[in-house]
């Protein structure tokens, strides 16, 4: 009995084992929180051509997705009633794309998942940015694109590399002498704007001197994107020298730039300037007057003249249709702002940095220019200044500008670089090996707020003894400011995706962007 | 004014406490005194009124602070001798730094075609003369001071 007893026993116990996880395997039903994992989550994939896809389930159990992949499934299981959530945590990097999940969240049930969905596209809004030596005329820090103009209505076009992306300017200024050098055919062919018969000229100004040239219009487009405006009124800048001599005084450095100023790429640093800031025009003003005042000086922007020569233009006002306009405001679509991503750099820098400026701003999740989770900075609507708060200054005058190409700041305890470097910061000194005080390398932080001083964040950055910065995209590059000011410029960027949010054109409604109210910054 | 720009403006007040206003002195226009020049310059100008002139006693230096229509504001740092040893400008136009910077000016604009730049910033640091100049499109600010004439005492982030 007793040996009988136990075969029997043991017997049924076995029985029923098996039957549990026959059961557990055939149907998983109605266990709950206790069933074993055993469901799969898997779907398809459209439109993916390019590499670096990366999928989690439940934030983590990352799946790479290899390029032209049209199915996936995660190797981790799930149990019946688990819920699950399918993203993208990474992006098709080689080259950009933009993928979305639907169908990608729920409940587990009795069956496997199978539907969710994922769908890939390639932007349209998206410029690629270099950041190069430009041949040695790059001032450090410059960050590239490749547009298109052409003659309005014409195939007759030139497509121009290192053009400067400016978020610190509005509209697009083309050296006269680059357009020359990639169809020597086309400026002639570009017609300038007129006003009252004569044409339109402007003097435009900059930190280190001034644009002279005639306002011509183009057939816009940005290469590989669907950005394109026909008509836009643009600077062509050098064909009309020797700028009038008001515009010559006027500017910063008072000194006729000549030809070792703004009409060649080595002083311009750039073959243009896309002025993509948080305004459309650049003289608002100029559309009601002739000559608007700054402390009670009157000073020339818009000319108009009888001829190519200088000497034959007068200040005029300027239509805002006339004026030079961010080609930004005048998108179709993607009007509303650009997004500058970058990778991160060193203080000592890299010969050559990548990144993308992405067009359009948009509320949301679902699209590759949607604010998403960056946080959002109100700027003053006249001046599109927020403040800083360094080291107990309060500076309300503070911007971000992808045109400067260091941070600016006012701070006399750091060691100010000697000539010809004056006006950087040296961190380390000025004697080889530059770490006089144990470090070539200052990491200083700032709150970064809104216009009003809410909203703050702390930013930490580094300082590069100048000295030691070989390469053409650096994150420690850093310099002396103006008071009241704090300009966060590209080092702020590198490492960081920074929303710069434009106004409207003047008179409209104004951009508001998941309830945010233009202009703004977000990173 | 739009009410941004006048809250704006309240705020620099309470902010720019390197100059806070205490005395209005009155309507003037452009401002002309110069770096290096008299403070008593300050007042020349009346012909063009376009803003106002106010005045802050410091231990050691005075700040006249001009604010004019168009929205400049410049100030005018002068010590007890009354010799003007900084400026700073904050403007949407250009500045004319001919008649800020004074004598001074051809030094600056000589340093100026050696001086590290981009596109938005010109800086020059001679031993006794020291510009830094940003202009933003829109925006177009700076400062700039004499090293060798700081009242004891005074450091140059005070100069705002």
């Amino acid at each position: 009995m007793r040996p009988l007893k136990w075969l029997l026993s043991f017997g049924i116990f076995s029985a029923v084992t098996i039957g549990s996880s026959l059961a557990l395997w055939g149907c998983g039903g109605g266990g709950g929180g206790g069933a074993a994992p055993t469901y799969s989550v898997s779907g398809t994939i459209t439109g993916l051509t390019s590499s670096g896809l990366t999928l989690q389930l439940n934030g983590g159990n990352d799946l790479v997705v290899p390029a032209n992949a049209m199915s996936f499934a995660f190797a981790s299981m799930l149990g019946a009633g688990q819920n699950y959530a399918v993203t993208v945590s990474a992006q098709p990097s080689s080259p950009a794309q933009f993928c979305s999940v639907s169908n990608g969240s729920g409940t587990i049930g009795s069956a496997s998942v199978t539907t969710v969905a994922i769908t890939c596209a390639t932007p349209q809004n998206v410029a690629n940015i270099t950041i190069d030596s430009f041949n040695g005329n790059s001032a450090g820090n410059t960050a590239y694109i490749t547009i298109k103009v052409c003659a309005p209505g014409t195939n007759n076009c030139a497509t121009i590399d290192h053009v400067s992306v400016d978020t610190g300017s509005f509209g697009l200024r083309l050296l006269s002498s680059a357009i020359n050098t990639y169809n020597a055919t086309l400026l002639s062919a570009l017609p300038n704007v007129l006003t009252t018969g004569s044409l339109l000229a402007e003097c435009g100004q900059f930190g280190s001197g001034y644009t002279w040239g005639s306002v011509r219009s183009v057939d816009f487009s940005v290469p590989n994107t669907n950005e394109t405006v026909s008509g836009l009124p643009v600077q062509i800048v050098g064909d009309m020298e020797p700028a009038p001599s008001t515009c010559i005084t006027q500017s910063v450095t008072g000194q006729m730039l000549g030809p070792n100023g703004y009409t060649s790429a080595a002083n311009f640093g750039a073959n243009g300037i896309i002025g993509v800031g948080p305004f459309p025009q650049d003289c608002e003003a100029c559309s009601q007057t002739a000559m608007p005042t700054s402390n009670g000086t009157s000073y020339l922007v818009y000319t108009t003249c009888t001829s190519t020569t200088s000497s034959t233009c007068t200040a005029s006002t300027a239509t805002l249709a006339q004026q030079v306009i961010n080609p930004v405001s005048d998108f179709t679509v993607d009007n509303t702002g650009v997004i500058i991503s970058l990778p991160a750099e060193s203080g000592v820098g890299t010969a050559t940095a990548s990144g993308t400026l992405t067009f359009g701003i948009v509320a949301g999740n679902s699209a590759n220019n949607a604010l998403g989770n960056a946080k959002v900075y109100l700027a003053d609507p006249l001046s599109a200044n927020v403040t800083t708060v360094y080291k107990s200054t309060t500076d309300t005058a503070s911007f971000i500008d992808s045109g400067s190409n260091g941070l600016y700041f006012i701070d006399n305890s750091i060691t100010a670089c000697s000539a010809p470097a004056a006006g950087f910061y040296c961190p380390g000194g000025n004697t080889s090996p530059f770490n006089a005080g144990g470090s070539s390398t200052l990491t200083e932080s700032a709150t970064f707020e809104d216009y009003q001083g809410n909203n703050g964040t702390m930013v930490n950055f580094t300082i590069e003894n100048l000295n030691l910065v070989t390469g053409w995209a650096s994150s420690g590059l850093a310099g002396t400011g103006t008071a009241n000011q704090f300009d966060w410029g590209m080092p702020f960027f590198f490492g960081r995706t920074v929303y710069t949010a434009l106004t409207s054109q003047p008179f409209a409604a104004a951009n508001v962007i998941g309830g945010n109210t233009a202009p703004f910054y977000a990173f | 004014m739009t009410l941004s720009l006048t809250t704006r403006h309240t705020k620099l007040l309470f902010i720019w406490l390197g100059c806070a206003a205490t005395t209005v002195l009155g309507l003037t226009g452009t401002a002309r005194a110069e770096l290096g020049g008299s403070e008593f310059s300050v007042q020349l100008d009346q012909a063009r009124a376009s803003g106002e002139l106010r005045t802050t006693s410091y231990a050691t230096y005075d700040c006249h602070e001009i604010t004019t229509l168009d929205g400049a504001l410049i100030r005018e740092f002068a010590d007890r001798s009354g010799q003007i040893f900084a400026v700073t400008w904050h403007a949407h136009g250009p500045i004319d730094l001919h008649q800020l910077l004074g004598a001074q000016y051809e030094k600056f604009a000589a340093a100026s075609l050696e001086a590290h730049r981009d596109l938005h910033h010109t800086s020059i640091h001679l031993p006794d003369l020291v510009v830094d100049a940003s202009v933003i499109m829109r925006t177009f600010a700076g400062r700039a001071y004499l090293p060798n004439a700081l009242p004891v005492g005074v450091a140059v982030q005070e100069l705002r």
